[in-house]
């Protein structure tokens, strides 16, 4: 079972990566004028800030002509990078980091309302031609990396190969 | 505008704008001050200048992964000055302790280097598999205290040496906390073996955003653990103070150093500047500041 510490500090890294852990807001109280909330956000505000900085570190003249809010989609070709690095002890690399890259797409894209299978079928006529919304995308992959991201999002403990 | 200089054994020089030369001799006692090493000071640095800068910290991590030029020119400065090596990941609070692979790479980088002092922060940076980059605050638990002696222990014992850990700016603080910082720090120094880095910026911060009184946790720090002092800069958000290191000390940060050099005159000291790194002249003035101001307290004519 685990202990205390464990549960904080599990809570904490939730935090920073994704959505603020409730049970860790509750836990703690803010220092200077911050809400409790507040002061979790400072600490996730924090870690796009740090891999900003370290990107823009490599790339900094690219850095410097862009600013801040283009150097995240550098990433884009990361997955090749990893591909060309890793292929020969983890040929599936360069798919996981595709349908990471996807999903972070995806995540932020504008959402949108879609048909339902019911008023798809009444809306779909002969020759229709159907145009997906930002936030769908048809992936398609050499290798199965869904499987691994998945037990990645429910589990934070290292994946093996 | 005045810059001094001092050549690496006893003198020191002062040079003004129209180049006239004084001698002022460096003290037995002057204050050991160092500043961090930082690849916008390497040319500089390059040159041998004459400085009153007597050692450098170095970032650990920086180093762990290079062969190339960072590496070189740390062994040039090693050459002719004390390093200490300063780490931001170590993770001593972490429950599942250091990442592996990582404190081979430390040890191999002590053998290069041969630092004076290892330090790293009392802090968690995430879970092995998540590593948030980040200095994450612990909870002042009894829990906690023995998670990091045991961790500190291990680290000690495959390193062969001591460490001193480095008291963190905070902007939250747990309600499950059973004691004050300044004796979560000190438990853990005595049980574990290890030092203190004790950052007086970092306690100006803590205390300004908790609300305690600064000076009595520099006063509940037995001198005898304290193996460094860092003196940096925080910038004002406005609704908290954030420890940024992208300026100068600023003069309450000072005042708390005047009160923590008095009782050891002998511990380094490092004026520390990561972000808006200023040119090395600049530097060099705020190290001449706090050797200013741990002659005045200990009543040596400047």
């Amino acid at each position: 079972m685990p202990s205390r510490l464990e549960l904080l500090q599990k809570g904490f890294v939730r935090s920073v990566f994704g959505e603020a852990d409730r049970e860790l807001i509750a836990s703690v109280q803010g220092g200077g004028k911050l809400s409790a909330a507040d002061a979790v956000d400072v600490y996730r505000g924090g870690y796009p800030a740090r891999m900003t900085e370290a990107l823009g570190e490599t790339f900094e003249a690219c850095w410097r002509i862009l600013g801040d809010h283009n150097l995240s989609d550098y990433g884009r070709s990361f997955s090749d990078f990893l591909l060309k690095r890793f292929k020969n002890c983890a040929p599936f690399i360069g798919d996981l980091g595709n349908l990471e890259w996807s999903f972070k797409e995806i995540f932020h894209a504008a959402p949108h309302a879609g048909l339902t299978a019911n008023n798809l079928s009444v809306a779909v006529k002969e020759n229709s031609i159907l145009i997906f919304g930002s936030a769908v995308q048809v992936l398609s992959f050499k290798h199965s990396p869904h499987g691994l991201w998945m037990r990645d999002c429910a589990d934070d403990s290292p994946l093996s190969r | 505008m005045e810059t001094m200089i001092n050549l690496p054994s006893t003198t020191a020089l002062k040079l003004n704008t129209r180049g006239l030369v004084k001698l002022s001799p460096r003290k037995a006692a002057d204050a050991m001050v160092g500043v961090g090493l930082r690849s916008a000071h390497f040319p500089r640095l390059l040159e041998r200048p004459c400085t009153p800068v007597r050692w450098f910290e170095a970032i650990s991590e920086n180093y762990m992964d290079t062969e190339g030029r960072p590496l070189e020119v740390l062994k040039r400065i090693r050459a002719d000055y004390p390093v200490a090596l300063h780490g931001v990941s170590l993770s001593i609070g972490g429950v599942e302790g250091p990442r592996p692979g990582y404190l081979e790479r430390l040890k191999r980088l002590i053998g290069i280097v041969e630092p004076m002092l290892v330090t790293d922060h009392l802090c968690f940076t995430g879970a092995h598999a998540s590593n948030v980059h980040d200095l994450l605050p612990l909870p002042y638990t009894e829990e906690a205290v023995k998670t990091v002696v045991a961790n500190v222990s291990s680290v000690q014992d495959f390193l062969g040496r001591a460490i001193a850990l480095e008291n963190v700016s905070s902007y939250l603080t747990y309600k499950s906390s059973e004691m004050k910082e300044e004796d979560f720090l000190v438990a853990i120094a005595k049980r574990s073996g290890c030092k203190i880095l004790l950052d007086v910026n970092n306690v100006f911060v803590s205390a300004s955003n908790h609300g305690f009184k600064a000076e009595d946790y520099i006063d509940a720090i037995p001198s005898d653990l304290i193996a460094q002092f860092h003196l940096g800069g925080y910038s004002d958000m406005g609704t908290f103070l954030f420890d940024t290191h992208s300026r100068a000390p600023t003069d309450p940060v000072l005042e708390l150093y005047r009160r923590a050099i008095r009782r050891v005159p002998e511990v380094p000291v490092l004026i520390e500047w990561d972000e808006a790194i200023p040119d090395w002249e600049a530097l060099e003035t705020e190290a001449i500041k706090a050797i200013d101001i741990a002659r005045e307290e200990h009543a040596l004519p400047a």
